[in-house]
């Protein structure tokens, strides 16, 4: 009798557990309404760096580009870069596009071979 | 002496198997989602992400692009989200060419800015046109390489090529910057319902139409604050307003090189018995 009971215990809390991980994961889960930059779709991170290489064609400031650049996450900037050429030639972004982008690849290189950008 | 206890152990380890999946999924492991939309950004990055969008808008002109980034972000109001970002950088001190970058847009949105850029092209001002309007592009597509005739073989297929006209970049300039708009007059404002000491500015073009974007300056004794034309483009993309203490003095400019408007306050109301502090409502036109 005792046997069955700590059976059955335990069968309602697996059940248990069962119940609060589809809930906490499936019906509401408490920290996916806010996500950071890096867990954006690949083509949305491809067209946050156009948007700063569309910039930087106006602005040539290639350290405020470098830190937006930075606000997507922990990985080089240079990444993100090569990253978004890729995902825009795959989705068939405009020449014009990949070109500014390809821009802003080359001016990050530069400065990250440069003393100041090196150095940062 | 023998007892039943009932099922009540079931439900015990049943809330305590809740418990324990609960944690797990909200704390020990959450959920982490990728290929996530713009629109779930957390507050900060989204404001990250409209001023990127206005920004660019500033390098593209491009209206339509600008406004399909926008609208991933799924604000109620685009425009008001653009205005209400703009202020909260103005109020602490923040980034001024991104406050004028997100009320330029807000108020393009609008519609109205959209024709006042257009006069302003016509007279080849500063303000940028679309790259690919201006500027060929340097490496042409494959359709476009089908489709040209003659002068495209001309070109050497790397290089970029150059615009056939001189671009009037400096002949005039930016709005907000070197314009030394004048003061057109003051008028004071005795309407109890609007906040004491209420400055009102309205900035004109040429045309008579509201100039967003505009740099004010107003000072007194001990400090200074500076706000943007386009911040309420509800009112006017030309309209700005600042709330005077009273019995202060100040000195407003309108612009970078404007008049210094000097010995503003705010004057005393009468209305019947009711006497209340009122508002100005200063003009300027651009020369």
């Amino acid at each position: 009798m005792q046997t069955k009971r700590i059976l059955l215990f335990t069968v309602s809390m697996v059940l248990g557990v069962a119940l609060g991980l589809a809930y906490g994961w499936l019906v509401k889960p408490l920290f996916a309404v806010e996500v950071t930059p890096d867990r954006l779709r690949v083509d949305y991170q491809a067209d946050y760096v156009l948007m700063v290489a569309e910039t930087y064609a106006k602005d040539q400031d290639i350290r405020r580009s470098a830190e937006q650049l930075a606000g997507l996450g922990n990985r080089p900037v240079l990444r993100y870069v090569q990253q978004a050429i890729l995902t825009a030639t795959d989705v068939g972004h405009s020449a014009h596009d990949i070109e500014l982008l390809a821009r802003l690849s080359e001016g990050l290189q530069d400065w990250l071979l440069s003393p100041a950008g090196g150095a940062s | 002496m023998k007892h039943s206890r009932g099922p009540w152990y079931l439900f015990t380890g049943l809330l305590v198997g809740l418990a324990m999946g609960l944690g797990y999924a909200w704390f020990i492991d959450p959920i982490e989602y990728s290929n996530a939309a713009p629109q779930a950004l957390r507050a900060a990055y989204k404001d990250q992400y409209r001023s990127l969008i206005a920004r660019s808008y500033q390098a593209n002109r491009d209206l339509g692009r600008t406004l399909g980034r926008l609208a991933l972000l799924k604000d109620g109001d685009i425009s008001q989200a653009l205005n209400v970002q703009a202020q909260r950088i103005l109020a602490r001190d923040g980034d001024e060419d991104e406050a004028r970058a997100l009320a330029e847009l807000a108020a393009a949105l609008e519609g109205k800015a959209v024709a006042a850029l257009a006069t302003q092209l016509a007279e080849g001002s500063a303000v940028q046109r679309p790259a690919a309007e201006e500027t060929p592009t340097s490496i042409p597509s494959p359709e476009g390489l089908e489709e040209a005739e003659g002068p495209i073989k001309t070109k050497a297929p790397t290089a970029s090529p150059q615009p056939t006209f001189t671009p009037r970049a400096t002949a005039s300039p930016r709005p907000g910057f070197a314009v030394a708009f004048v003061f057109v007059g003051a008028e004071e404002i005795c309407d109890p319902e609007l906040p004491p000491g209420l400055l009102q500015v309205y900035i004109a073009d040429r045309a008579g139409e509201g100039m967003p974007g505009v740099r004010l300056q107003v000072t007194w004794e001990g400090g200074e604050e500076h706000f943007f034309t386009g911040l309420y483009p509800q009112f006017s993309p030309g309209y700005a307003d600042f709330v005077a203490a009273p019995e202060k003095m100040y000195t407003l400019h309108a612009g970078e090189n404007g008049e210094p408007i000097r010995d503003l306050a705010a004057p005393e109301c009468t209305r019947g018995e009711q006497t209340f502090t009122g508002g100005l409502l200063l003009r300027f036109t651009e020369p």
